[in-house]
């Protein structure tokens, strides 16, 4: 797909179909792997088609770490687990510069690339690592890249971290900085599965252990599936009511909620913004459309947002969460923008 | 790159959804727009009017442009608030489920995803616009009100005129009446005209009292002129109906007469007819000369006198009718009109009877001024009275009031002292024979000289300490 095609022509049927079906396919080897994740796996998908790390929020046990393996199993690319503990260094992750004895008899700096360089990096329970363990990974989620020394090195392509962390509540554990979150596109939270799921599980597994995949994505498939995301198309009034919702978690916005001005210290970055965009592109793309509706948007926002809005202290008091709030906004926010005059109402769709 | 096919269905959809908004929107506006004109035209009218005295209501009309030039502001405000095709598009795209396929289509060519597109569905407008008609209706109403309600309604300032109209208008057709029934002559008449007017001149807003209290004065000497000649009237009238009376009673009885009494009535006829002539209640259309020579002769005959009576009877009923005029116009008020309309009726029958009786003991002249009030012919002293019908108490009503039953109140204390079948005796009351009042007399104050004996001292004590 070219640039002049991304931004003036939609892909065509036959165009996304591939692409569709080997999105399909992959979202169902993780369904097979996984049982009863189904919308779990398909945000994480969306999260790989918009290239954004993935933050999975949960108790252990729940299956986080055997999803992030399974992902790397089937995207077929180079995966790589990283335990987080409090006495872990940023050199542990990002690599180090070693003294070492040339063949000709001279020292010289040699550096060993840390588990970082990677395709698909799996940081596990990242929230039990110091702070300062934490941020050495700013630079690579952001840049792609790290930096020792003064030298730059870029991480292979492709690159995704997913990580996991326990809820905050738990004791142990270092709240990640505001300038990593923003860096991850979705913070989802994996819940206990039901008694079905569990039941299935038992039944079927031994030692609850996942089957293989049966089949992988090569990297021409992974190539297509980017390059047909690329192509989705963003709708001007899409990409408008994306703008307004942002500019909505801020409670000096005109179009705030109450809940919003009430509970909110802070609002979304324009990163935010830009991560809806990607992500209700990967969203349509999924569900075999070839442009973004305001379903994808409002399916992908949640998932945006909660870990990038700063609550209050107000809002801890009166128990109020993220998801509360943006689920207020949503229902509030015209997505059309119409500004129809007080005394006009639409009522809904008239079968004449 | 937009490929030049037809217009596609979804396109006329969205086309249609536009136009009717925009409507509504306009609709709206417009209402808003023109009642808030309206609301303002009809306080500049008020104003315009109480300046302007009330004239100019075409001109003020032309107040009625601006308010239709600011509907149509309105409507062209409208225009541009409405929502554009590209916001209806998107609520067109998400109420049938679209997907952006819709909102893509005015951005660029969908290609095969055209057809993929559904029947678009319309969304039901409703429009909540009760009460902007009524606010509508209530500035309409309160426009005309403004263009109908009375100029006095509005403050007068003091160099405007005073609308006095009406009142000029009554006191010139009173002065009219006057002059038609002959009561004021042609130059009072064009005096009272010549006050009218300059009290019209005169009347400003800035001293209306003034004016009130002119026109309330030109309006007494009116009614006084109108009610003094209704006097006169009355008082003509009596005259001409005793003349009648007389002339009938001698043209129908005076064969009876004696000579001496026809000739003395003959005589007192002529002296009234001549004072009537004389005062012009007489007039000569009614009555033939020769009738008017016999008159002063003495010798009427009984025909002449009928012509005469018939004359007579006629200006009375002229001036009667004067007299109803004048009621008419409210010049005279209701009891001045009932005194003057009773003055002339004279029984010619009981006239002839009462001259026949006391023209031996009197000039005839003297007998007419005191027929009809009264004296001996109502008979003797000793005549029986006569009564009217008695009190009826028919349709009276009468107040109950309640009689306390002082008697009651005393019995109340009584005591018992036995029964008996024979008649009751009266025992004086005596003096107690026991207790601390021993021998006191009641109502005589005793209570307070009585001694207490030294023995009853401790019960009085505790009785006042309880």
């Amino acid at each position: 797909m070219n640039e002049t095609r991304r931004t003036d022509a939609i892909l065509q049927p036959e165009e996304l179909k591939p692409a569709f079906e080997l999105v399909n396919q992959a979202v169902e080897q993780l369904d097979r792997v996984l049982l009863g994740r189904s919308e779990l796996h398909r945000m994480v998908m969306v999260a790989i088609l918009s290239r954004g790390h993935v933050l999975l929020e949960g108790l252990p046990g729940v299956g986080k770490t055997a999803l992030v393996k399974a992902l790397g199993q089937i995207l077929d690319l180079e995966f790589k687990r990283v335990q987080f503990t409090p006495d872990l260094m940023p050199g542990d992750i990002l690599g180090t510069h070693i003294l070492q004895e040339g063949g000709d008899g001279g020292r010289e700096m040699k550096f060993h690339s840390g588990p970082v360089f990677t395709n698909l990096l799996l940081a596990d329970e990242i929230n039990r690592a110091s702070p300062k363990t934490q941020s050495a990974l700013l630079e690579a989620m952001q840049e792609h890249a790290v930096t020792l020394l003064g030298t730059t090195r870029s991480l292979p392509n492709p690159f995704f971290v997913l990580a996991s962390q326990n809820p905050i509540e738990l004791e142990g554990t270092y709240p990640l900085p505001e300038a990593q979150l923003d860096r991850f596109l979705f913070k989802l939270v994996v819940d206990n599965v039901d008694v079905e799921v569990l039941d299935r599980i038992i039944s079927t597994r031994r030692r609850g252990e996942a089957p293989a995949p049966e089949w992988k994505m090569d990297a021409a498939g992974l190539n297509l599936i980017f390059s047909a995301m690329d192509a989705v198309y963003l709708p001007a009034p899409v990409s408008r009511y994306i703008s307004r919702l942002v500019a909505a978690t801020h409670p000096s916005s005109t179009e705030a909620t109450e809940p919003v001005r009430l509970y909110v210290s802070y609002g979304a970055s324009p990163r935010a913004a830009i991560a809806i965009a990607e992500a209700a592109r990967g969203y349509a793309l999924v569900q075999g459309r070839p442009t973004v509706g305001f379903e994808d948007v409002k399916a992908v926002t949640p998932s945006v947002l909660n870990h990038r809005l700063v609550l209050s202290y107000k809002a801890r008091l009166d128990r109020v969460d993220s998801f509360g709030m943006i689920a207020g906004l949503l229902s509030t926010l015209d997505e059309t923008g119409l500004n129809l005059p007080s005394d006009i109402e639409i009522v809904g769709v008239s079968r004449q | 790159m937009m490929t030049d096919t037809p217009t596609p269905p979804f396109e006329r959809e969205v086309n249609r959804l536009v136009f009717k908004l925009r409507l509504l929107t306009g609709v709206s506006a417009s209402l808003t727009a023109a009642t808030f004109s309206l609301f303002v035209l009809g306080l500049i009218v008020l104003i315009l009017r109480a300046v302007t005295h009330g004239t100019n209501r075409q001109l003020m009309m032309l107040g009625l442009i601006p308010v239709f030039a600011s509907a149509l502001a309105g409507i062209l405000y409208a225009q541009r608030r409405a929502p554009g095709s590209k916001a209806v598009r998107a609520l067109l795209d998400r109420q049938n489920r679209c997907g952006g396929l819709l909102m893509a289509a005015a951005q660029t060519d969908l290609g095969k995803w055209r057809e993929s597109i559904p029947a678009l569905v319309q969304p039901r407008l409703r429009w909540h616009g009760r009460r902007r008609m009524v606010l509508f209706s209530v500035a309409v109403l309160f426009v005309a009100a403004c263009f109908i309600a009375p100029v006095q309604l509005g403050a007068a300032g003091p160099d405007q005129l005073l609308d006095i109209g009406k009142e000029s208008q009554q006191i010139a057709g009173d002065i009219e009446i006057l002059k038609n029934e002959e009561i004021i002559d042609q130059s009072r008449v064009e005096s009272l005209e010549k006050e009218l007017a300059s009290i019209q001149s005169d009347a400003k807003g800035e001293d209306p009292a003034k004016t009130w209290e002119a026109l309330d004065h030109l309006n007494g000497d009116l009614s006084d002129t109108a009610a003094a000649a209704a006097e006169k009237m009355a008082q003509t009238s009596e005259a001409l109906g005793k003349a009648e009376a007389l002339a009938k009673a001698l043209a129908e009885g005076g064969s009876a007469m004696d000579s001496k009494l026809a000739t003395e009535a003959m005589k007192e006829l002529s002296q009234l007819a001549s004072d009537a002539a004389s005062a012009g209640a007489l007039s000569k259309d009614g009555v033939s000369e020769d009738t008017l020579a016999a008159l002063k002769s003495g010798s009427l005959s009984s025909k002449q006198l009928k012509e005469l009576a018939s004359a007579l009877g006629s200006r009375k009923g002229e001036l009667a009718k004067s007299l109803g005029t004048l009621r008419e116009a409210n010049l005279i008020d209701l009891r001045t009109y009932k005194k003057c309309e009773g003055a002339g009726g004279v029984d010619s029958e009981g006239l002839a009877a009462f001259l026949a009786e006391n023209a031996e003991n009197m000039p005839v002249a003297d007998a007419m001024s005191l027929w009809g009030k009264g004296g001996i012919s109502r008979g003797r002293g000793d005549a029986p009275m006569t009564w009217s019908d008695g009190t009826r108490e028919d349709g009276a009503r009468f107040k109950t009031q309640v009689i306390p039953p002082s008697v009651v109140a005393d019995l109340k204390d009584s005591q018992l002292v036995g029964r008996g079948v024979g008649a009751p005796s009266i025992q004086r009351g005596g003096p107690a024979t026991s207790g601390a009042l021993n021998g006191a007399a009641s109502g005589g104050g005793s209570a307070f000289t009585q001694t207490i004996l030294p023995r009853h001292k401790g019960t009085v004590k505790r009785y006042f300490e309880r």
